[in-house]
């Protein structure tokens, strides 16, 4: 019979904390570009990404949002909502040909290592 | 906006870029009121203070937000940081086994105990402090200019040294280096019974200074230890760490004894019983102010020396890992 592998000690489970997010940080860059081909304002746009899985915290997203933005990736203006003052963010047509690119090397790279992992 | 709310905003805001810190305080209100009034609609009642402050709270410390939109900043980026790191471990290492030196020295020639302890005390705050001031400014401006030396490097692929290599040449080396010493030590000892050997003809004149005796036994120590590290990694080839520890602690034993000869006034005297003329007189002291520079270089290399086993315990721990 198999056996169950040991859980991760506390050194292992802090590594892979690390690990996690390293590898979080290059796809969140992707999910919020690809969550940006539509219109959002930062409130919306953190429910929409952790609708689909991927809650992130304020901290991160909004001077993500102002870092893509100063890269010419995103565009972005103050217009008024339910009578508030909202700032909306939108990929920028610089922004849309990168995600094209971005989304062909992510899907390469998961194919990748899903065939480098399966054959483990 | 509440007190604790507007608070928050003013502590994010003074940490912010001048030029962007209105619109960026702007935008982070707009967010915390539609949680807020998002939260309050779900409840059917305003916030108490506590629930607004777990709201603040998955924004993070106002300055850790705050510096999230300044542009990234280091001193060393992640290319060079590791070469930094390994080279102050290597110079603070040898930094500490030269004063640890310096001290045993002191205490040995009968400096008081609370010189040489207060000089390793201060050890962190003095010459520690400086050697790590010294390395991150040079690799600082090293990191400045870091993309043109790689160009620089990578034109010239010769200044990429390659591995030394592995297996017989090296015990060879070692096998040179064993015989050597028990050359080096089967002299040493034969000298007490034949000074002949450490002076030549010279010995009907001359005779080693009482410092010889105080440090025979020491010089006679630290050579068999070294012998035995030597015959240790010739049987055990696998104990390479064992040499370079070992080789590391002889060094700097050694440099104890060199900075005792340093703070010696003679190292050679009249033989007993030599009429004391102004020419023997001149040679005596002609060969002491010779044996000083030979103790000042003696230091150098060893000081060299140690720097390099702390180059290779660094560089092996690194490895092993």
């Amino acid at each position: 019979m198999p056996t169950a592998p040991d859980a991760p000690n506390a050194a292992e489970t802090a590594l892979f904390e690390n690990l996690r997010l390293e590898l979080r940080r290059g796809g969140l860059v992707l999910a919020v570009l690809g969550q940006l081909r539509a219109e959002h304002y930062g409130y919306t746009l953190r429910k929409a990404l952790a609708e689909r899985g991927l809650p992130v915290d304020e901290g991160t997203l909004y001077p993500l949002l102002r870092r893509l933005e100063t890269q010419g990736l995103l565009t972005s203006e103050w217009r008024e909502e339910d009578k508030r003052e909202k700032r909306f963010y939108r990929l920028s047509p610089a922004g849309d040909r990168v995600v094209r690119l971005l989304d062909a090397e992510w899907r390469g790279l998961n194919a990748s290592i899903a065939r480098i992992l399966e054959d483990e | 906006m509440t007190p604790l709310i507007d608070r928050y905003l003013q502590n994010v805001r003074a940490s912010l870029p001048a030029a962007r810190r209105d619109d960026i305080v702007r935008e982070l209100a707009e967010d915390i009121r539609t949680q807020i009034a998002d939260r309050e609609e779900e409840l059917g009642r305003t916030l108490t203070e506590d629930e607004q402050e777990a709201v603040l709270k998955h924004f993070g410390h106002p300055l850790a937000l705050a510096t999230r939109y300044g542009p990234q900043r280091h001193v060393i980026g992640p290319a060079l940081f590791p070469v930094y790191w390994m080279t102050l471990k290597i110079a603070l290492g040898g930094a500490l086994a030269v004063n640890v030196a310096i001290a045993i020295a002191w205490l040995v020639t009968g400096s008081p105990v609370g010189r040489a302890a207060g000089h390793l005390a201060s050890f962190p705050f003095t010459i520690g402090v400086t050697v790590f001031g010294w390395i991150t400014l040079i690799f600082a401006l090293l990191d400045l200019n870091l993309p043109r030396l790689l160009e620089h490097a990578w034109a010239d692929l010769k200044v990429v040294a390659l591995p030394r290599p592995e297996g017989k040449g090296r015990r060879w080396t070692l096998l040179a280096e064993i015989v050597g010493g028990t050359i080096f030590l089967i002299w040493w000892l034969s000298i007490p019974r034949s000074p002949v050997l450490l002076f030549g003809p010279a010995a009907a004149f001359l005779a080693p200074a009482p410092i010889f005796d105080k440090l025979y036994v020491p010089i006679t120590v630290i050579w068999l230890a070294s012998l035995v590290v030597l015959w240790a990694v010739l049987l055990r080839p696998d104990w390479a760490r064992v040499r370079t520890i070992g080789r590391f602690i002889t060094d700097t034993l050694s440099l104890v004894l060199a900075l005792i000869l340093l703070r010696t006034e003679a190292v050679v005297q009249l033989a007993p019983g030599v009429e004391a003329t102004d020419k023997l007189i001149g040679v005596v002291r002609f060969i002491n102010a010779q044996a000083r520079i030979v103790v000042l270089i003696w230091i150098l290399a060893t000081i060299w020396q140690i720097l390099q086993s702390a180059y290779r315990i660094v560089t092996a721990s690194s490895t092993d890992r």
